[in-house]
Order: structure tokens, then sequence, then C-alpha cells
């Protein structure tokens, strides 16, 4: 058993080093500084078998401190509760909690296919060694954190070497009650956990472990060292059950039976990328369009992708129409708002920017269109030529920019309304600025995410971001929205620079669009 | 009409994939291009079909004693592993792709009649194509090449998913289409490439090279090919 861990082990350690240089590649700039045969370079290597063990030891201590500190110490804190009664109190039942939701020896995973179905390890004695070796490092990590982090609360090495043991029992026993069930059933249980019982006693263990503390009761210490006790010796026939099981090997095959752990991770998360934009298509016979070319293409892209586009974007209209409509109906009938709203209408635009950033459904629509169409049309060489690229982007955009109207033409209606109801302006150009400026932000999105797009095409055939400047410049995007959130500076200021910015960035960006989008838009190597 | 690869050189990072490769492919021949694992023959089609950039070479067409550099609408390319557009139904497919090229199509069919050509049952015919199998996608990313006719047809492993019988059917289709074309086919599957091919041409050690029959039979023949790929591979 000892040389199936070993192996086990190196491959798992194998297995990560082997990840850790392939995560170095894809730093920019180091790339090209990395020799080719890079899982070859012994120094290398070392260095990331340095980095991996360190992870495996800080990762037994690290984890277990923050659990603590998260689950006990911080309500604890809060409470303002002392004492080792109440941290053990909390301890005993989130452990119990813990061996509820989560009680499997068998633990799917890509090393574990490897180890078992490639390199035909004995299953069991993988499965115990690994389970022995998880055992040894949950008693280790909690058995020293608790003794550090109990020592705020007077908890002895005895109370922490008992806690330990407590929650290792635990992990014995509760998996021992599921040996031999099928993972089918399994999963069937755990779905009955979220039924409203489950949920309930979910929420009574939780209500025990930090509500009767603050109401002055928790387990007794000494109780605590008998439940431990008690605890320990259930634990024995479990362990006994553990190591006597005979089904490892099936429930394992079980566990890859899903097919994703036999796959490359590359193809893998393309797949499931794919399967969830595939979802999202709506198919009905009643889906047809008269046009012609690219623009017929277009055309049906929208209407089977109505779930992300116009139905997403009706529901935003919905709600902002509600919204508006509220905001009106509160000038009229309730005055003391109007002053707030009006001051907040006449300086809070930059605020707006953020919520034109969000309503605006860009980035999620370019990537339905890469992964259920240029992803493949683009494989085509007739869909890659200039003219077939421009006449599918302005057809894109129109419908695009048709769609991120709607919700913004009821905002940009409803707000100078609401600006005249709360008391007016002494510059009637604002009611202009309110009304164009949301319009022009909504075009300004559109136009944005749809030329980031085509400038920077960001996806390989595995549609993984190849390209670091798409991610920085949505960021870029994202912050500059978000920070504008608190700016307050004046409608007329804010929405005159708008105006021109939006007008002469549709612009540039059009035109870069036009003049690159040819080269640039074409699958990432 | 002749297809002219010159000089084509390409690397990735230090790995020299393409190392000058040169070939004069002739219209009215199938082409089996056969190469070992990793010997390059999707880059060289990846190249062809300008997907790839190649650091060096150039593909030249000579038509009527003229010559003039490879266009976009020279090519066909069927890629092994099919890619259609999910979102489309094959009929929808179909009527885009006759739309979009009018120009190479000027008189085209009515819908219906390709696919009964590819053997497209009817109720699959309405059917996203992202519930299609492996197979049938294949038969729509030959058909719309086939459609398309252009003079230059590249096939990377097209038959493999096919069952037996529509395998058949699209051998005696290409046959048929020959004359009028360059055919390249690339295979590992040596029977195949005997049964079906004119020519067989080897990519090995980064450079095209055609190996002439003679006289030989199949069993001489097959014996030739893999020398040569075996010796090409010990350099």
């Amino acid at each position: 058993m000892i040389e199936t861990f070993r192996i086990s082990f190196r491959l798992q350690i194998t297995y990560r080093t082997n990840a850790l240089l392939r995560s170095l590649k894809s730093v920019p700039g180091l790339k090209k500084r990395l020799p080719t045969a890079l899982y070859a370079s012994r120094g290398l290597k070392r260095f990331a078998l340095v980095v991996s063990i360190l992870r495996e030891i800080i990762s037994i201590f690290f984890g277990k401190a923050l659990y603590l500190l998260l689950t006990i110490v911080l309500p604890l804190f809060y409470f303002k509760l002392s004492g080792p009664a109440n941290f053990l109190h909390i301890l005993a039942l989130l452990t119990l909690l813990g061996g509820l939701l989560n009680a499997r020896i068998i633990q799917p995973g890509r090393d574990k296919y490897y180890a078992i179905m490639l390199m035909r390890l004995d299953a069991k004695k993988y499965a115990l060694s690994n389970y022995l070796y998880f055992l040894l490092r949950t008693f280790i990590g909690m058995a020293v954190m608790t003794a550090v982090v109990g020592r705020l609360y007077r908890v002895s090495v005895l109370g922490a070497v008992a806690a330990a043991a407590l929650v290792v029992a635990i992990k014995c026993i509760m998996p021992a009650l599921l040996l031999g069930t099928p993972l089918k059933e399994q999963k069937k249980r755990f779905e009955k956990l979220y039924s409203t019982m489950a949920v309930m006693l979910i929420i009574a263990l939780l209500a025990v472990a930090y509500v009767l503390p603050v109401l002055g009761w928790a387990i007794p210490v000494r109780a605590f060292y008998v439940a431990c006790a008690v605890a320990v010796v259930a634990a024995v026939p479990s362990v006994w059950a553990l190591c006597h099981f005979k089904g490892y090997k099936d429930a394992y095959k079980e566990e890859f039976a899903g097919g994703i752990a036999f796959e490359s991770t590359k193809s893998a998360t393309a797949k499931v990328l794919q399967t969830s934009y595939q979802k999202k298509l709506s198919f009905s016979a009643s889906q047809t369009s008269k046009k012609s070319g690219y623009a017929y293409l277009n055309d049906l892209f929208v209407q089977r992708h109505t779930k992300i586009l116009t139905r997403s974007a009706l529901r935003i209209t919905l709600f902002f129409s509600a919204l508006m409509l509220a905001g009106i109906g509160a000038c009229l009938f309730y005055p003391p708002i109007r002053e707030k709203l009006n001051s907040y209408l006449l300086t809070g635009l930059p605020s707006l920017l953020f919520v034109m950033y969000f309503i605006n459904r860009g980035q999620t629509i370019t990537q339905a269109m890469f992964v259920n169409c240029d992803h493949s049309m683009l494989t085509y060489r007739f869909y890659r030529q200039p003219k077939a690229i421009l006449q599918l982007f302005a057809a894109r955009l129109r419908s695009v920019i048709r769609i991120n109207l709607m919700p913004a033409a009821v905002i940009a209606l409803g707000l100078p309304v609401m600006l005249l109801l709360s008391g007016g302006t002494a510059h009637p150009f604002n009611y202009f600025l309110l009304f164009a400026s949301v319009l022009l932000m909504a075009v300004f999105f559109s136009v944005h995410h749809m030329v980031l797009y085509y400038l920077l095409q960001p996806y390989n055939e595995n549609s993984e971001v190849k390209n670091p400047m798409f991610t920085v410049a949505n960021t870029v995007t994202y912050l500059i929205s978000y920070f504008a959130v608190r700016q307050e500076i004046e409608t007329s200021v804010f929405g005159l620079f708008l105006l021109v910015f939006c007008i002469v960035y549709i612009l540039l960006a059009l035109f870069a669009a036009y003049r690159l989008a040819p080269k640039t838009f074409c699958l990432r190597q | 009409m002749k297809l002219y690869v010159q000089g084509l050189k390409k690397n990735f990072d230090e790995k020299q994939v393409l190392k000058g490769a040169s070939f004069c492919f002739e219209q009215g021949h199938i082409y089996g291009l056969i190469g070992r694992n990793g010997a390059g023959k999707t880059t060289f089609f990846n190249c062809l079909n300008d997907d790839v950039k190649p650091d060096e070479g150039s593909f030249e067409v000579e038509e009527n004693g003229q010559t003039r550099p490879l266009t976009a609408e020279d090519i066909g390319y069927v890629l092994s592993t099919p890619v259609v557009p999910e979102f489309l139904t094959a009929r929808e497919f179909l009527k885009f792709f006759l739309d979009i090229n009018r120009k190479q199509v000027p008189q085209p069919q009515p819908i219906d009649s390709y696919l009964d050509l590819m053997q497209i049952d009817e109720q699959d015919r309405d059917l996203l194509l992202k519930d299609y199998s492996h197979g049938m996608k294949n038969k729509m990313q030959l058909l719309v090449n086939f459609i398309a006719n252009p003079p230059v047809l590249l096939l990377d492993e097209p038959l493999t998913s096919f069952d037996v019988v529509v395998a058949d059917e699209m051998k005696q289709l290409l046959r048929q289409i020959k004359k009028d074309h360059i055919i390249i086919f690339s295979t590992h599957i040596m029977e195949l490439a005997l049964d079906l091919c004119d020519d067989i041409v080897i990519l090995n050690q980064g450079v095209l090279q055609e190996i002439a029959k003679e006289s030989l039979d199949n069993a001489e023949y097959k014996d030739k090919i893999i020398a040569a790929l075996k010796e090409a591979g010990n350099d």
C-alpha cells in the first residue's frame, strides 16, 4: 500500500509541477524566454517541484487556519464571546455538518483517472492510502491550527488534539455509511439534502452551533471530550468497513463515467463552454428570414438567441420602465423626494455610465457569436474575406444597437421627465443632454464591445481567450465605468463631454474596424 | 491547370515543420498525401488555405499558360474534424452558402437535391446542425465544398467518419469530379490511398516527394512507400 501511495503521490506532484510550468508559459513576455523543451529543463522542474511541495505543506495549515478564523473566531469576536467551551462547541457542530454535506472517500479528478484507469494502480490501495494521507493531513493541520488559533480562547493542547480526532473520526464514519451506495443514489440523496426537511436540519444545526453560545449555553468542555471519545470508538468499525470494502474500482469507474476526465483539459473546457452556449439556443419552425446572405445568417442568429438577446433586453426594459414610473410617481405624490432627485439628475450623470455598462450585454453576445457561429465559420475561407467580414460586422452591429436601445430609450425618456417633475433646470439644454447621452452611451457600449471583438478576436479553436489585450481592454472599460459611479459632475458639463467623446470614439472605432478587422478577425493559434 | 508550391517553410518555435517543400500538382489527379504522425500534413493544408502564414514560400496557379497567385476562391478545405454553424439547420446553412457564393454557383439546384446527393434524411434536414452526428456534419462540410466547386480541393482524412456505403459513394463522387479539379487527399490509411489516388506524395522531413509507381504491383508499391517513409525518417 505504501508503494501505491508513493507512486500516486509522485504522480500528483508531477501533475501539479507540469501544470505550474504550463501556466508559466501563459505569462506574457515569459513565453519566449522559456526553453522549448520546458518540461525537460531540470532547473525549472526543480523550482516547480519545490513550489508544489511548499504549496502542499502550506495548504495543510492555511486552509484550516482560514476555516477556524472565518467560521469560529469571527462570529465569537462579533458576539464578544470567550472561553474554550464556546470555541469547541461551534467546532464540534460544524464538523458534524461537514460530515453530512461531504462524506465521500471517492472523489473525482483527472489525476485519479490517470492513476487508476491509465496506469492501472490498485483502486483499493489507491483510495485507502490517499484517504489515509488526507486524514493525516487533516489531523495534523487541525490539531496544530486549533492549538494556535484556540489559544485566543484558552483551548488546551489536549482540546486541540481531541478536536482533530473528532474531525478525523467523523470523516471515517460518514464515508463508511455511504460505502456501496451507487453514485446516482448518492447524488439523489445529496439533492434531497436541499429538500425543505434537509435545509431545516442544516439550519437547525447552524442555529445550535451559533445561537446557543450567544444565548449563553455551550457544550461543556468535559462533555466535548466524551463526545470525541465516543466518535473515535464509533470510527473503529467504520475503518474496518472502509478497509474491507471491495467495490473501489467500480466506484471510481462510475465516477469517471461522466467522460470529461477522458479528454484533455483544453477540449474539455471548450466542450463545457460550447454546451452552455448551445443551451442558450432556442429553436422553432417559425423562425425564418426573408433576407439573404450575411443578413440572413445574422437574422437567424438573433432569432435563435432571443434568450440572451431580445428577451433579456426586454426584461431589462420592463425593469427600467417600472423604475422610471416609480420615480415619476414619487415626484408627483411624494414632494420631499423632488429635491434629492433633482440634484442627482443634475450631477449624477457619471453613475449612469456604470448602469449603461451593466445593461449592455455586449460581452455575452460576442462570446455567443464566437462559440455558436464564428468558431466554426472562421475555418471557411470565404467567411474570412474582407467584404464578408465587414458585411456581417455591419449587420451584427445594427442588431446589437437595436437591442441595446430598447432599455436605453426608456431611461432616456424617463430621466428628462423626472427632471421636469422634480423641479426642472435653469438650462433647458440639460433635458436634451440627459436624453441624448443615455442613447449615445447605449450605442457607444454596443460599438465598443463589437469593435473590441472584431479587432482583438481573442479566442482560439478551443474557445480560450488567447489575447491578453482583450482581457485588459475589458477590465479597463469596467474600471472606468465603476469609478464613474462616485463622481459628481454637473450634467451640463459631463453630458456635453460624453456626447462629444461618444461621437468621436464611435467614428474612430468604426473607422478602425473597417480598416483593420479584415486582418484581425481570425482564429487565434 | 497546375498548382505550384514553391519553397514552403514553416517553423513553430524552434521546430522546423516545413523545410522548403516544393511540388507541382496537376488537374485531373487525386494526390494521396501520406506522412507519419506530426510530419506536418495539416500545417501544409493550413498554409495552403491561409489559416497559417508560412514563413517562406509561394503558391501559384498556372492556367491557360498564365501564372497567378492562389486566391481564396481556388481552395476548398474539408477538415478532419467537421465544423458547421451549430445554430443553423442543414437547409438554412445551404441557403446561406448558396446566397453568398452566387458568383461561383450562378445556377444553383434546389436545396433538397443537394441534400439528396449526400443522402441526408428528409426528417434531419430541418434539425439544427448541433444535433448532427460527426459523420453527418462531415457530409455537410464536404457538400458545401462540392457546391462551391473550387478547382483545388484539400481533404484531410475526410472518409474515416463515414459508414462503408457512404465512404464508397464519396469515392465514386471524387473520381467523377477529379477531371476538373486538383484533389489533395491526406490519409493514414494506405489501402484507401492506393485505391483512390492516382499519385502518392509523401511529406517527410519537411519536404514533399512523389513516389513513382512505375510498373510495381500494389504490394510492392506499398513496400516502396513505407521504405521511403522509414528511410527519410532515419536521416
